[in-house]
C-alpha cells in the first residue's frame, strides 16, 4: 500500500460537469511527486481536496492507511505552499513560521527552538521580526515553506509556490525546495504547469488532462516514451502525426498517432545514406527560431510540417526556403 | 449534505446586520409606502393624500419651490464648478493642490453652519448689508437673506465644491497626450474640446448635475436654519408634519416624502439612462 | 498651451477661494471680535470661547455627547458588517449582490425621509424600541452605511482573505479565529479610516437628530441652533469649534487613506481612486 492513495475521486463544482473523473492515483512516502498539467486540468483541485479545501462528490482519500476524507483542513497533518503564500500581514516572520506551532498549543520555548531552526534552513537569518510587505517575493515563498513545514506534517503540498517569481530565482527557489525536502524526508506533492520545472524537481511526475491522470512515471521516461498524443505534445514539442500523415512521410501504416522528438531528427544538406534502422526524407525550411542553445527548423516534407531541433553550434545551417534532408531512428517513432 | 446543513449555521453572524437593516431600512420605507395611500385612521387603499397635495396651492408651492431651488442651484453649481475644475485642470500643481485641499475644507462648513455664517454676512445686521448701506451698494443693502434667493444663494454654495470635488477627475481623464495627438492631426484647440474635451467631460456633467439635484431637493438643515419650518420647501413640510407639535399629519406627510423619493428616482434614473448611452456611443 | 494659461487659471482659483472661504472667516472674525459690523472687526477677544468653556452653558458636555453619538453607531456597523461579511464571503458568495442593493438604499433614502419614516413607525408604540437615543443610534447606522460598506470592501480587496483563511485553517485555526485574529488586523488602518469618516458624517449631522431626539440628546448642531438665539457671537465660536473636529478627522481619514493606498495594487487602486472621491463627495449629503 503507498502512503498517499487517492481512490474513485469524483469532484463537480457545479453538479454537472467532473473536474476530476474518477481518479486513482498512489504516491509513495518520501516521493517528491508532481502534478502536471495545464490550467484547468484539476491538479490544483486534486490538491485542494487532499488539503481539504473542496468537499468531495465519492472518493477516498487515505494518508498511511489512514482514511483523511472527511477530516477538516487543521486535523490532516499537511503543510501546504499557496500560490500567493498568503502570509499573514500582521504578522512578523517569526510569528508567520510559529502560528501553527501555536495553534498545537506548544510550549513557548520550544516553539522558540523550532522557529529557529526553520529560519535557519530556510536561510531568512536577520529577517526575524520583518513584517511581510517588507519582504522581497522569493523570501516570501520561503517564508511560506517554513510555516508550511514546521508543524512536521506528513505531507507537504505546493500548489505552484513558484509562478510569481522571475526566471532567475526560480532555479534557486528550485534546489532549495528539492534540498529541503531531502533533508526532511518529506512527502511531497508539487503542483505545476511548467514542464521543466516538473522535470526538474520530481522523483515521479503525474501528467493530468481533464481530470483524470494521463500518465505517470519517472521524469526522464514521461519525458522521453509519452504514452498518449497529450502527454507527447504537452512534454516537450513533440511533433505528433496523424497516421496518414506519417504514411505520406514514411511510406509506413500505423494505427496510432506517431510522436517524434524535434531533437532526435537530423539534419543534413545532403542526403543520408539509406539505413534499415531510420527513416530518411527530404523537405524545404519554411521558418525558424532559437531559444535559448537550442535552435529549431520548421521543415515542411510534402505537405507534413515536421520540427527540428539542433544545438546552436555554429551559425544557421538553413537558409529559410533551403532544401534539407532529415534522417531519424525507427525507434524513435512513438505510438501515441 | 451534512456540510451545507453546517453551512446554515452561520447564517447565525448574518442575524445581527439583518435585523438592523430590516428594523431601520426596509420596515421604515415599507411603512412610507403604505402610509402615503392608507386612508387617516382606519385600513384601506386610497389616493386622497397624493390628490389632496396636486390640488393643494400650499403644498404645489413647496413642491414647486423645491425643483425650481433645486434645479437653479445645480446649474448654477455646476457651471461654477466646471470653470474650477477647468482651472484646477491647467493650474499650477501648486496651486491645484491648495485648491483642491480648500475646497475639501469648506465642504466640511455645511448646512446649520453656512446657513449661520450667511446670517452673519447677509442677515438683517449682516456685515456686507451694513456695508452696503453704508456704502451705498443697493444690491448688499436690500439683500434679503431670508428668502428664496437667500436659500438660492446658501444652496449654490454648498453645491459648489461638491460639483468641483466631483466634476475635477474627469478633466484630469483628458490627458495631456490626447491633446498632442490632435495637435498633431492640427486640430484647433476649439475643435479638440468640441471633438474630445467635451465628450470626456460630458458623462460625468450630467452624473454631477443628478447628484447635486438630489442633494438640494433633500436639503433640510440649511434651510430650516434660515426659516424654521417657515419655508415652503418639501423636506420642511415633510418633518413639521411628523414632528407638529400640534396636529401630525403621517399620512400626507408620507405621501409628500413618496413625491420626493419620486423625483429623486426620475432624476437618477434619467442620468444613469443617458449615462449609459453615452458610454456606450463612446 | 498649458503654461501660457496658467497664470490666469491660478487667479481664478484664488478668486474662486476667496468666495468660496468668505463664510468661514466671516464666523471666524465674528468669534473673535465684539464688533463685526463694517469691514474693520473691533474690539478682539477670546472671551467668547472662554466663555463656552467657563460659563453656564458649557460645551464640552455636548462635545463629549456628540462624540459618543457620532462613535458609538461606526463602531456598532463595524461589527455587523464585519460578521455579516466573513458569512457571505466564506459560505454564502452568492448573497454578495443582496448585500451590496441593501448598503447602498440609503444613498437613495435621504436623511429627512429616515429619520422621519422611522420617528413615525417607532417613537409613539412605547417599550425599548421608542427610545429616543436607540431610534438616533440605529438611523446613525443606516446613514453610514453605505460608506462604511464600501469602506471594508475596499479594505478587505488589499488582502487575499480566502487564501489567508485556507493558510490559516491548514495550520490548525478555525475560520473565525482566522477572520478576527488576522484579516481584521490586518486591515486596521482601513477600518480606521472608514470609522473615522462615518464618524465626521455624524458629527456634523443636524437633520436626524433634530427630527429624531432633538429635545433628548443635545449635539453639537442642536446647541448651535439653539446658541444663536441668545448670542450670535458665541454661536459663532462653536460653529468654529465644530468646524476644527471635522477638520481634524479628516485630516485623519486623509492620512490614513495614504497609507494603505501604497498598499493597494495598481489596478485596483484606480477603481478605488475614483470611488473614493465619490465617497469623500457623497458624505456631505446628509448634512446640508
Amino acid at each position: 500500500m503507498s502512503y498517499i492513495e487517492f481512490k474513485n475521486i469524483k469532484k463537480s463544482y457545479d453538479g454537472e460537469n467532473l473536474v476530476l473523473k474518477d481518479l486513482t492515483l498512489s504516491i509513495e512516502e518520501g516521493h517528491l511527486v508532481t502534478l502536471l498539467g495545464p490550467s484547468g486540468c484539476g491538479k490544483s483541485t486534486l490538491l485542494r481536496s487532499l488539503a481539504g479545501f473542496e468537499s468531495l462528490d465519492s472518493g477516498t482519500i487515505t494518508i498511511n492507511g489512514k482514511d483523511i476524507t472527511n477530516l477538516p483542513p487543521g486535523k490532516r497533518e499537511i503543510g501546504m505552499v499557496f500560490q500567493q503564500y498568503s502570509l499573514f500581514p500582521n504578522m512578523t516572520v517569526s510569528e508567520n513560521i510559529a502560528f501553527g506551532l501555536k495553534m498545537k498549543k506548544l510550549d513557548k520555548t520550544i516553539i522558540k527552538e523550532k522557529v529557529a531552526r526553520m529560519i535557519d534552513i530556510v536561510d531568512l537569518k536577520g529577517k526575524e521580526a520583518t513584517y511581510p510587505k517588507e519582504l522581497s517575493g522569493g523570501q516570501k515563498q520561503r517564508v511560506a515553506l517554513a510555516r508550511a513545514i514546521v508543524n512536521e506534517p506528513k505531507v507537504l503540498l505546493l500548489d505552484e509556490p513558484l509562478s510569481a517569481i522571475d526566471a532567475q530565482l526560480r532555479k534557486t527557489l528550485q534546489k532549495q525546495i528539492r534540498r529541503i525536502q531531502k533533508e526532511l524526508n518529506i512527502t511531497t506533492i508539487f503542483v505545476t504547469h511548467d514542464q521543466d520545472e516538473a522535470m526538474i524537481l520530481s522523483d515521479v511526475v503525474h501528467v493530468m488532462n481533464q481530470g483524470k491522470v494521463e500518465q505517470s512515471g519517472k521524469p526522464t521516461e514521461i519525458y522521453t516514451h509519452p504514452k498518449t498524443h497529450f502527454v507527447a505534445s504537452f512534454m516537450g514539442n513533440y511533433n505528433v502525426l496523424a497516421p496518414q500523415q506519417f504514411e505520406q512521410l514514411s511510406g509506413m501504416k500505423k494505427d496510432a498517432n506517431i510522436a517524434i522528438r524535434p531533437e532526435v531528427i537530423d539534419s543534413s544538406k545532403t542526403p543520408f545514406e539509406q539505413d534499415e534502422e531510420r527513416y530518411t526524407l527530404a523537405g524545404k525550411v519554411v521558418d525558424q527560431s532559437t531559444s535559448g542553445n537550442i535552435l529549431s527548423y520548421y521543415v515542411d516534407c510534402s505537405g507534413v510540417n515536421l520540427r527540428v531541433d539542433e544545438l546552436y553550434r555554429s551559425f544557421n545551417l538553413f537558409k529559410v526556403g533551403e532544401e534539407v534532408h532529415l534522417s531519424f531512428e525507427k525507434r524513435n517513432c512513438l505510438e501515441v | 449534505m451534512a456540510s451545507k446543513r453546517k453551512n446554515l449555521s452561520y447564517l447565525v453572524f448574518l442575524l445581527p446586520f439583518l435585523v438592523l437593516i430590516v428594523l431601520f431600512e426596509i420596515f421604515p420605507l415599507v411603512s412610507i409606502l403604505i402610509n402615503s395611500v392608507k386612508p387617516v385612521e382606519t385600513a384601506g387603499f386610497t389616493l386622497e393624500h397624493f390628490t389632496s397635495i396636486f390640488t393643494s396651492e400650499y403644498y404645489m408651492m413647496s413642491i414647486r419651490n423645491s425643483l425650481m431651488i433645486a434645479v437653479f442651484s445645480s446649474l448654477i453649481g455646476l457651471a461654477v464648478a466646471v470653470i474650477g475644475a477647468y482651472a484646477i485642470h491647467h493650474a499650477t500643481p501648486k496651486v491645484k493642490r491648495f485648491f483642491i485641499n480648500l475646497i475639501n475644507m469648506t465642504s466640511n462648513f455645511q448646512g446649520i453652519q453656512l446657513a449661520f455664517a450667511f446670517i452673519i454676512l447677509l442677515g438683517n445686521s449682516g456685515v456686507l448689508v451694513l456695508i452696503g448701506q453704508q456704502m451705498g451698494v443697493d444690491f448688499l443693502a436690500d439683500f434679503d437673506v431670508y428668502s428664496s434667493t437667500g436659500i438660492l444663494l446658501t444652496f449654490i454654495y454648498f453645491q459648489i465644491p461638491l460639483a468641483t470635488l466631483l466634476m475635477y477627475p474627469s478633466f484630469d481623464a483628458i490627458h495631456q497626450e490626447y491633446k498632442e495627438a490632435a495637435m498633431l492631426l492640427n486640430a484647433s484647440n476649439f475643435s479638440f474640446w468640441m471633438r474630445v474635451g467635451i465628450p470626456i467631460v460630458l458623462p460625468s456633467i450630467f452624473g454631477t448635475f443628478s447628484v447635486l439635484f438630489s442633494n438640494a431637493l433633500a436639503a433640510y438643515a440649511t434651510p430650516y436654519a434660515l426659516m424654521g419650518n417657515n419655508y415652503a420647501l418639501l423636506p420642511i413640510r415633510i418633518s413639521a408634519m411628523f414632528t407638529g407639535d400640534v396636529v401630525q399629519q403621517v399620512e400626507l406627510g408620507s405621501a409628500l416624502s413618496v413625491i420626493l423619493l419620486l423625483l429623486m428616482s426620475v432624476m437618477t434614473l434619467i442620468s444613469t439612462n443617458l449615462l449609459k448611452k453615452m458610454r456606450k456611443e463612446g | 498651451m498649458q503654461k501660457k494659461h496658467a497664470w490666469f487659471n491660478n487667479v481664478l482659483l484664488f478668486v474662486l477661494s476667496l468666495v468660496l472661504v468668505l463664510p468661514l472667516i466671516a464666523t471666524l472674525v465674528n468669534s473673535l471680535f465684539r464688533d463685526f459690523t463694517s469691514i474693520i472687526p473691533k474690539g478682539f477677544t477670546f472671551s467668547f470661547y472662554a466663555e463656552l468653556f467657563t460659563g453656564e452653558n458649557q460645551i464640552l458636555p455636548v462635545l463629549l455627547r456628540t462624540v459618543v453619538i457620532a462613535v458609538i453607531p461606526t463602531i456598532i456597523l463595524l461589527i455587523l458588517l464585519l460578521l455579516a461579511m466573513y458569512a457571505i464571503q466564506v459560505y454564502f458568495p452568492k448573497l454578495d449582490k443582496y448585500l451590496d442593493i441593501l448598503s447602498k438604499i440609503p444613498y437613495g433614502i435621504q436623511g429627512v425621509i429616515l429619520a422621519v419614516s422611522i420617528l413615525s413607525l417607532y417613537s409613539g408604540g412605547g417599550g425599548i424600541l421608542s427610545n429616543r437615543i436607540l431610534l438616533l443610534t440605529s438611523a446613525y447606522c443606516i446613514i453610514i452605511l453605505p460608506y462604511m460598506y464600501q469602506g471594508i470592501k475596499n479594505a478587505l480587496v488589499t488582502i487575499e482573505v480566502m487564501p489567508i483563511l485556507e493558510a490559516a485553517e491548514i495550520l490548525g485555526a478555525n475560520k473565525v479565529y482566522a477572520y478576527f485574529r488576522i484579516v481584521v488586523p490586518s486591515i486596521t488602518k482601513g477600518l480606521l479610516a472608514t470609522m473615522l469618516l462615518s464618524t465626521g458624517i455624524l458629527f456634523g449631522d443636524f437633520v436626524l437628530v433634530n427630527i429624531l431626539a432633538g429635545s433628548y440628546y443635545k449635539t453639537m448642531g442642536i446647541f448651535l441652533n439653539e446658541i444663536r438665539g441668545s448670542s450670535g457671537h458665541a454661536a459663532s465660536a462653536v460653529s468654529v469649534i465644530m468646524f476644527v473636529v471635522m477638520l481634524i478627522l479628516s485630516f485623519g481619514v486623509n492620512k490614513l487613506n495614504k497609507d494603505t493606498k501604497s498598499k493597494r495594487k495598481s489596478a485596483k487602486a484606480i477603481k478605488t481612486s475614483h470611488s473614493k472621491v465619490k465617497e469623500h463627495t457623497n458624505h456631505e449629503l446628509y448634512r446640508v
